[in-house]
């Protein structure tokens, strides 16, 4: 093996073996780097297979890649239709208001679980465990006998007679929105618990020991050192919910239609891939543009530096 | 999608149905050694009906047969693009094959082979295309309760959405189709003059009918969960759930009158691992005696075997859309002039949707 270039080897060297000087390698660093190579192989070949590969394709077939037209911009022209741009802020508003609910519904319910005896937070985990077992199908399909016109809630209102007719809970955005905040809740909480197991306790006494308020307390130093965690559930939670399908088109009766559906729609009703193609890669770019603005307000490399240390 | 089969009191009856239909030997040119793959609409009593379409097929060929969901021809296509494609024997909507055959992706059916086993007179002419022969139909009809809405209900889709004379909630498909045949129907087209669709006409009796209609249904189970829970009046539901649920002991009735049937086809795609076997399967679920069974189990009264329809009892008869006093005001749905159109409705429609 030739000595490698000294200007990259510096950086690995540093992080492999700190102090040592790298201008050229020793055996036991080629074995080394041997080792990190094809440890890393592996892994990098399934990001390539999995995850790079089907978006390539998926690029390909946008721009009319595999159909009998050939290669055109046609799909991303049909895109310019005003309907998918009202989808698109329909689908955004419904996935910025799940996870805003699910963060504040979240956070007391992790705070609690951190917080208190470990046994009664080793039930709320399973709870919360076995609700993400469970189908989102069927999570959808019991809310509506919740829900409902006669259903468990309108029917004890009306018995006890605090209202006189049944309220409309589900099958419009009201509907669409506890199925989903309900569904995607766990992804917010199980994110939520490591960064504020991580918080040091000694802080918060230190800060107690020094005179502040509880509230002061939590507020300066109890908030800022979960927000790693909050900007990772949130995270979760939004990009799930963007791609939200069959609990807004159950419970919202029609009255909840995401970009998803049109997306269903163009592929099962149209069989038009390219357009469906297209479309996803919009809604992939419009994604990765806001986690850059999210990461410009909010700091994504927070998640690494400090949650689950 | 729509799932047809999810009539789990039909098992019931299709208990008491002798299968082993087919107890004779094949002819030779029927015998194989192959295994079948068929895609239809799946649902928990698919195995009553497939045992009743293809009776002793299996054992009288030797050629084995198993089955997956769900029809879909984006995922054809794409099976076809990469030369892997995976199902013999496809149970297409009139639309989808008519998608399917403008990508060329069928192959057409062995009618000769057909008439070897099933005489050229007992099959419907009307059924019988290039590249698919019709499986059964899928009807919507409207239902109310007679509970909240009385014995008497609407007797056409105009007083449908009357709200003053059946005052109640009421439901749709989710669907632009056969919504737009609806809308039309209730501003006062007759089935016959429906197609083709004027589109700009149909979506201004949309933007008239469409806020009366209380809750769009996404998938074709919701309407089991819709009707037990009472939570509509009235509603343009699947007639095959709907029945159902009046045998469970539902307070429902049916209307005929402009109901809407879609008729489906079953259909061997080109490059089916098996054509040859599959062409023998599609010709033995031609036989009366299988088609018989079927409508026993669903009454879908629209099979490509005229004379599977010899010998049932009057009252079930009584429950199938294809009788003459049935049929007379009936609409079939024109899968060419969905194909042409789709792409354009499809966006109005969840325009129309989407701005509510």
């Amino acid at each position: 093996m030739t000595p490698i270039d000294a200007s990259e080897t510096a950086e690995k060297g540093k992080r492999l073996m700190p102090g040592l000087p790298s201008v050229t390698l020793t055996a036991w660093q080629r074995q080394q780097r041997g080792l990190t190579v094809s440890l890393m192989a592996l892994p990098t070949a399934a990001m390539i297979g999995v995850f790079v590969m089907p978006l390539l394709v998926l690029l390909w077939m946008s721009f009319g890649g595999g159909s009998k037209t050939g290669f055109s911009v046609q799909g991303y022209i049909d895109l310019m239709q005003p309907v998918y741009l009202k989808l698109l802020m329909f689908t955004l508003q419904l996935a910025f208001i799940t996870t805003m609910l699910c963060a504040l519904f979240a956070y007391p319910l992790a705070y609690l679980m951190v917080n208190v005896s470990s046994r009664f937070a080793a039930w709320m985990g399973v709870v919360l465990f076995i609700t993400l077992w469970l189908s989102f199908l069927a999570r959808t399909f019991a809310w509506i006998i919740i829900l409902q016109r006669r259903g468990i809630i309108n029917n004890f209102l009306v018995g006890i007679g605090v209202i006189d007719s049944p309220l409309e809970l589900v099958y419009n955005k009201l509907g669409a929105y506890i199925g989903m905040v309900h569904i995607l809740l766990p992804f917010m909480v199980l994110t939520l618990i490591p960064a504020m197991k991580a918080i040091d306790p000694a802080y918060v006494r230190a800060g107690l020991s020094l005179g502040a308020s509880p509230a002061k307390v939590f507020r300066d130093i109890y908030v800022p050192l979960s927000l790693p965690g909050l900007v990772a559930g949130s995270m979760l939670v939004f990009t799930l919910a963007f791609g939200f399908f069959i609990t807004p088109a159950i419970l919202g009766g029609g009255r909840a239609p995401t970009i998803v559906m049109a997306i269903r729609d163009q592929i099962q009703q149209l069989g038009n891939l390219q357009l469906a193609a297209a479309t996803s890669m919009v809604l992939l770019v419009f994604c990765l543009g806001l986690l850059f603005l999210y990461d410009r307000l909010a700091g994504i490399d927070r998640i690494y530096d400090k949650g689950g240390k | 999608m729509k799932s047809r089969f999810g009539l789990s009191a039909l098992v019931a009856l299709a208990m008491s149905l002798p299968i082993g239909l087919h107890a004779a030997e094949a002819p030779t040119e029927f015998k194989g050694t192959g295994k079948l793959v068929v895609n239809n609409w799946g649902g928990p009593t698919v195995e009553k009906m497939h045992a009743a379409w293809y009776g002793d097929f299996p054992k009288a060929t030797g050629i084995d047969v198993t089955f997956t969901s769900i029809p879909d021809v984006a995922k054809l296509k794409i099976m076809s693009q990469v030369g892997n494609v995976e199902w013999d024997v496809v149970d297409f909507e009139g639309a989808q094959m008519l998608q399917a055959m403008k990508d060329d992706l069928l192959e057409p059916i062995d009618y000769d082979l057909m008439y070897k086993l099933v005489p050229k007179d007992q099959l419907d002419p009307a059924q019988m295309t290039k590249y698919g022969i019709g499986s059964i139909a899928f009807g919507t009809i409207m239902a109310w309760n007679t509970e909240s809405v009385g014995k008497k209900g609407p007797a056409n889709w105009t007083e449908f959405f009357d709200k003053k004379a059946f005052p109640g909630r009421r439901a749709l498909y989710a669907r632009p189709k056969p919504t737009l045949e609806i809308m039309l129907m209730a501003d006062g087209v007759a089935p016959k003059d429906i197609y083709p669709i004027d589109i700009d006409r149909a979506f201004r009796a949309l933007a008239k009918f469409g806020p009366s209609v209380d809750l769009w249904v996404e998938k074709t189970s919701q309407w089991d969960v819709l009707i037990q829970n009472k939570e509509v009046d009235l509603m343009g539901s699947s007639l095959g759930r709907t029945v159902t649920q009046i045998d469970k002991g539902e307070p429902l009735a049916i209307n005929f009158n402009q109901s809407i049937m879609e008729q489906s086809f079953w259909t061997i795609p080109k490059g089916a691992p098996n054509v040859k076997d599959a062409q023998k399967l599609v010709a033995w679920m031609a036989q009366a005696e299988g088609e018989r069974a079927s409508l026993k189990l669903f009454p879908y009264y629209s099979v490509a075997n005229k004379t599977a329809y010899d010998g049932l009892p009057k009252e079930l008869l009584a429950k199938m859309p294809g009788t003459p006093e049935h049929s007379a005001n009936s609409l079939t749905i024109n899968a060419q002039w969905w194909l042409e159109h789709d792409a354009e409705v499809q966006t109005r429609w969840l325009s129309w949707l989407s701005s509510r």
